[in-house]
Order: C-alpha cells, then sequence, then structure tokens
C-alpha cells in the first residue's frame, strides 16, 4: 500500500503541475488509491462530508466574511490612521504601520489574504507618493499580510488543531511569539531600507499638536480597535469559542461599517458575502477532498511507515528537522497553507512525536513554514493578489519579497525549530 | 443567473453567521441556548460550502498551483495548458460526482433524522451530489469556452502574459 500512496502523491504532485483545481488534485490521488488501492470511496465520502459539518470549521466562513466586510468598510482605513498618528514623522514609519496594520488585521480576520486586501489599496499608492519605490511597498505589505497566519485567530491553526485533534488554543499561542518576531524583523528591515529612498516625512508636530492629533485619530479608531479586543477576549476570557467570535465580529463589522466608518452600503454587502461565500466554497471542497485523501493515507497507516522510512535513512534530530523544514517549505511553494496542514500534519505527526517535538511546537513550525511558502512562488496567491492590487509586476515584486522571506522569516523558521521556547512560552504560561 | 447567486450565497453566509451569533447571545447572555440551533445550521453550512464551490466553478476561480504555467511562453500553449487542465479535472469530476451519487442514494435509502429536532440528514447530505454535479456542468462549459479560444486563436508566437 505504501507503493500506491506514492503513486497518489506523484498523481496529486502532476495534476498540480498542469494547473488542475486543488480539488480535483486531491481527487485524481483519491482515484489512485481507490482503483489502484482498493481503497472504497463509499464510505469515505460519507465520512469526509460529515467532518465538514463539524462546528469548529464554521470559524472560516465566518472570519473570511468578517475580513472582507472590514475591507470594505473603512474599519481598516481608521486602523492605518490610527498608527500613523505615532510614527507618521519618523524615517520607515509608514513601512511599519504596514506590517503592524497587516498583524492587527490579521488579529481580526484570521486569513493571510485579508491584510493586502485592506491594507494594500489604502497604503501602497501612499507609500509611493512619499518616496517608497511601489515594488517595495507591494512586497512589504503582502509579506506582512502572511502574519494573518500567525497572529491569532489563525484559519490554519483551526484546522491544524481540528486535523491533530491539539487545543486549538495552545495552536494560536504557538504562531504568536514567532509572528510578532516576524513583524519586528520586517520593521528593522524596513529601518534599513529606508535610509536610502528620498522620504517625504510628516512634518513633526510640538507635543501639545501631536497630543491632540494622536488624540483625534484614537477616539476615531476606537470602534476599530474593539474588534481585535472582542475576538481575542472573547477566545482568551474564555467567553466564547473561536468560531462564535467569528460570528460575534461580523454581526459587530456590519453595523459599523454602516453606520460609523459609513464605507458599508447594500452593494458592498452584497459583493462581500458573495465573494467570501465562493471563497469558503472553494476552500471547503478542496478540504472535503485533501480530508479523505488523508484518512485513507493515516487508515492504511502509511504515517507509521513513513516514520520507519525516515529514521532507516537517519535518526538524528537536528538533520530530520532541516528535512522537514525544507518539505514543509516545498509543500507550502505549492499548495495553500489549509491544503498544506491537513495533507501533511497528520503525515509528519508521528515522526515530530517520536523526536521529541510537542504538536504545539510542530503547530508554529508547520505554521510559519507554510506561511513563507505562501509567498512564494509557484503557488504564491499572496504575493500575486499584491501584485494586482499594487499594479506592479509580479517579476517585480520577487526581488523585494525574496529579500523579505530571507531576513524576515527564515530567521524566525529557524528559531521556531530550533528553540522551542519561542513557540512553547505562552501556551505553557496559559497552561496548555 | 449571477444575481441569484448573488443572493443566494450572501443569504446563506449571513444566516449562518446570524444563526452563531443568536447562540452566543441565547447561551451566554439569557443562559438560554436554543434547542436544536447547531443541528439547524448545519443545512444551510453544506449548501453554503456546496455552493460557493459552485460559483468558484463558475467563475473559474477554484484555487490552482498552475506550476507548469511559469515555464510556458507562448499565450496559445497558455490556452492548451488550460485545456488539458479542464479535460483532466472533468474526467475526474465524473468520477465524484458517481460517488456523490452513491453516497445520495444512500442519504435517501437510510432517511437518518437529526437527534434533537428530527430534520431528516438527506436534506444536506443532498448537497454533495446536486454541487458536484452543478460544477461537472460548468467545467463543461469551460472546456468549450477554452476550446473555442484556441480554435480562433492565431497561430503566432506571442510572448505569455505576465501574471498582472
Amino acid at each position: 500500500m505504501f507503493e500506491v500512496a506514492l503513486l497518489a502523491v506523484a498523481v496529486l504532485v502532476i495534476l498540480l503541475t498542469v494547473g488542475v483545481p486543488l480539488p480535483f488534485c486531491f481527487g485524481g490521488a483519491l482515484m489512485v488509491m481507490s482503483i489502484g488501492g482498493g481503497v472504497s470511496m463509499k464510505g469515505n465520502l460519507m465520512w469526509g462530508a460529515g467532518q465538514l459539518t463539524n462546528p469548529i470549521l464554521l470559524a472560516i466562513p465566518l472570519f473570511v466574511l468578517a475580513g472582507t466586510i472590514m475591507s470594505q468598510s473603512g474599519i481598516a482605513a481608521s486602523l492605518l490612521n490610527f498608527l500613523n498618528a505615532f510614527v507618521g514623522h519618523v524615517r520607515g514609519g509608514l513601512g511599519i504601520v504596514a506590517s503592524v496594520s497587516c498583524a492587527i488585521v490579521g488579529a481580526i480576520s484570521g486569513s493571510g489574504l485579508t491584510g493586502i486586501a485592506a491594507i494594500g489599496p489604502l497604503l501602497i499608492p501612499e507609500m509611493e507618493k512619499r518616496g517608497y519605490p511601489r515594488a517595495y511597498a507591494t512586497a512589504l505589505i503582502a509579506n506582512s499580510s502572511i502574519l494573518g497566519l500567525l497572529i491569532p485567530p489563525s484559519v490554519t491553526m483551526i484546522v491544524y488543531g481540528w486535523v491533530t485533534d491539539t487545543s486549538i488554543l495552545a495552536c494560536f499561542l504557538a504562531t504568536l511569539g514567532p509572528g510578532l518576531l516576524v513583524t519586528f524583523n520586517f520593521a528593522v528591515i524596513n529601518m534599513i531600507k529606508a535610509r536610502k529612498f528620498p522620504l517625504v516625512l510628516d512634518e513633526k508636530l510640538p507635543l501639545k499638536g501631536m497630543l491632540k492629533e494622536v488624540s483625534t485619530r484614537t477616539t476615531h479608531a476606537i470602534p476599530a480597535l474593539l474588534m481585535p479586543v472582542i475576538i481575542l477576549g472573547g477566545i482568551y476570557g474564555g467567553i466564547m469559542t473561536p468560531t462564535e467570535a467569528a460570528a460575534l465580529a461580523v454581526i459587530y463589522a456590519i453595523p459599523v461599517g454602516f453606520w460609523i466608518y459609513k464605507g458599508l452600503t447594500w452593494k458592498t454587502l452584497l459583493a462581500s458575502g458573495k465573494e467570501s461565500a465562493t471563497a469558503v466554497g472553494s476552500i471547503m471542497f478542496m478540504i472535503l477532498f485533501s480530508l479523505i485523501l488523508s484518512q485513507m493515507f493515516v487508515v492504511e497507516n502509511i504515517p507509521e511507515e513513513l516514520v520507519k522510512a525516515v529514521f532507516s535513512v537517519t535518526e538524528n534530530k537536528v538533520l530530520l528537522l532541516i528535512f522537514i523544514n525544507i518539505m514543509l517549505f516545498l509543500v507550502g511553494m505549492i499548495v495553500n497553507d489549509i491544503t498544506a496542514i491537513i495533507l501533511i500534519a497528520p503525515l509528519l505527526l508521528p515522526l515530530m512525536t517520536a523526536l521529541g517535538i510537542s504538536p504545539i511546537q510542530f503547530a508554529a513550525i508547520i505554521g510559519v513554514n507554510t506561511a513563507m511558502g505562501g509567498v512564494t512562488p509557484p503557488y504564491a496567491s499572496i504575493l500575486y493578489l499584491g501584485a494586482r492590487i499594487g499594479k506592479v509586476k509580479f517579476s517585480e515584486v520577487i526581488g523585494p519579497s525574496m529579500m523579505l522571506i530571507l531576513w524576515g522569516y527564515l530567521p524566525v523558521v529557524i528559531l521556531t525549530s530550533f528553540w522551542s521556547e519561542l513557540s512553547l512560552f505562552l501556551p505553557t504560561f496559559f497552561g496548555y | 443567473m449571477n444575481k441569484m447567486f448573488n443572493y443566494l450565497l450572501t443569504g446563506l453566509i449571513l444566516l449562518v453567521a446570524f444563526s452563531q451569533f443568536v447562540q452566543v447571545i441565547t447561551r451566554y447572555v439569557f443562559e438560554v441556548p436554543i434547542m436544536g440551533l447547531e443541528e439547524s445550521i448545519i443545512i444551510p453550512t453544506m449548501w453554503l460550502y456546496m455552493l460557493g464551490a459552485v460559483n468558484a466553478s463558475k467563475e473559474d476561480t477554484q484555487i490552482r498551483a498552475n506550476v507548469l504555467e511559469i515555464f510556458i511562453k507562448t499565450e496559445r500553449g497558455l490556452i492548451i495548458l488550460a485545456l488539458v487542465a479542464e479535460v483532466l479535472s472533468l474526467v475526474i469530476s465524473f468520477w465524484l460526482t458517481y460517488w456523490a451519487w452513491d453516497y445520495c442514494k444512500y442519504a435517501w435509502r437510510v432517511w437518518k433524522e437529526s437527534p434533537t429536532l428530527y430534520i431528516p440528514t438527506f436534506y444536506h447530505e443532498c448537497s454533495v451530489f446536486i454541487g458536484m454535479l452543478l460544477i461537472s456542468t460548468f467545467i463543461i462549459l469551460q472546456i468549450i469556452v477554452k476550446a473555442r479560444k484556441l480554435k480562433s486563436y492565431p497561430h503566432t508566437k506571442n510572448k505569455a502574459l505576465d501574471y498582472v
């Protein structure tokens, strides 16, 4: 059966390469397992459809909708204005605003796409006007947008916790440290790069004027700032589940968008609903088949076979961790984060446990790798979207993006893998 | 048809969000959880997932990796590649639709009901088959569109389009 599973993976990769939609790539692999390996689809499809009804997964459509409404409603714009009040006059300050606002947006939407969709159209033209090269501004915001996958609540961590039966709240906390470190790295890189750009800075106001400006923008931003407070406070206060917090975020964002920031209209709400439902549909359709394939692998003991095969080559923990990181990064380059997690997490978890890595630390390792893969071609959906929003050629964004990956992400990937405290400190502190 | 999908999908996703919100209010504010709300949410949720996927196929926005596309230098080559991908998708989609039909028949025969409100689970289980059937139909339409595009395309060696 191990050979049939390998053949199924080979078919999956070929179909992905050709450009077959992801759900059908998994469907092709299922055909191989079913026809070649004699594993019946009869019960498996029913099992997969049953899994989709799990209330945990309901958080995905709700966070996607909250993020889309936030992009349309003016909530993101008020957050930007608020942050800019503090660092607008500092050289490189606008770049820091880009990174931090993407992190805050991530704390509302749980998705990697919302940051670039909400912040990109507002900040890229503004950054260009202030002297940042357009391609650099686009790359910075697209890369920062990925922080949505690391700053809780994160849809990928919900999926990881669900497929590996690990506490979702612990997974959220595991990626928070690496996420904050990436934000810090981007801020530092931006300060260094900004020295070379001919920037136009905000006029530095006297203390009294600055306090007045900060106070005005803070007042305006309070309804927007309450969103992450409601979501994170609700979840970590033990008041609500992530799904309920996501629903509350949607219901809160609608009146705030309509009557406070006035960016939302019936027309944009309808468009947001359709856009979110379509995005959710394509994600869930893919989850259905990737989940069935993953389940087939587990039932056929493929993870155990994999552990044996890997340990027959080497038992050196450092070498294996490097190998696993490279593999996760490559998988993240080819498929999106959710697919990578559904397919890889159940396969590799026994291996990681055998290496003494806890499922919570593995959540952080898989989280940072798949996040990094999300801005690395060929499957760099966030970078493609960034290029479209920034109206720059994709080839122009690649250079600055690679620089950010190299100095921003890569050190964090290494630290997350080899320094367990980075991902385990917060979960341990909160008793997980 | 576009308008119908707009209203249907927006209605479904807002219904799901609102039901969860009602659950939060009744459970935590009034401390009286509504019986059977969770099991009744399953119906709009499954239809939301499947019809959302159908709309993604209709708009040709299903998630793809498109690795080979990077290496193809002519627009005609890209159209041929897209056509091959659609044909492969159709074969797999037919196979999956067959199994979805098998699942639908089973759900009809067994006619299970939810534990609290006795809602027949067939109402959401049949969405997988109907969704797959519609997706297969839209793939056929995509094949026709791409085949026509290929037929009418001049055989010149144009440079491939950039991603933007």
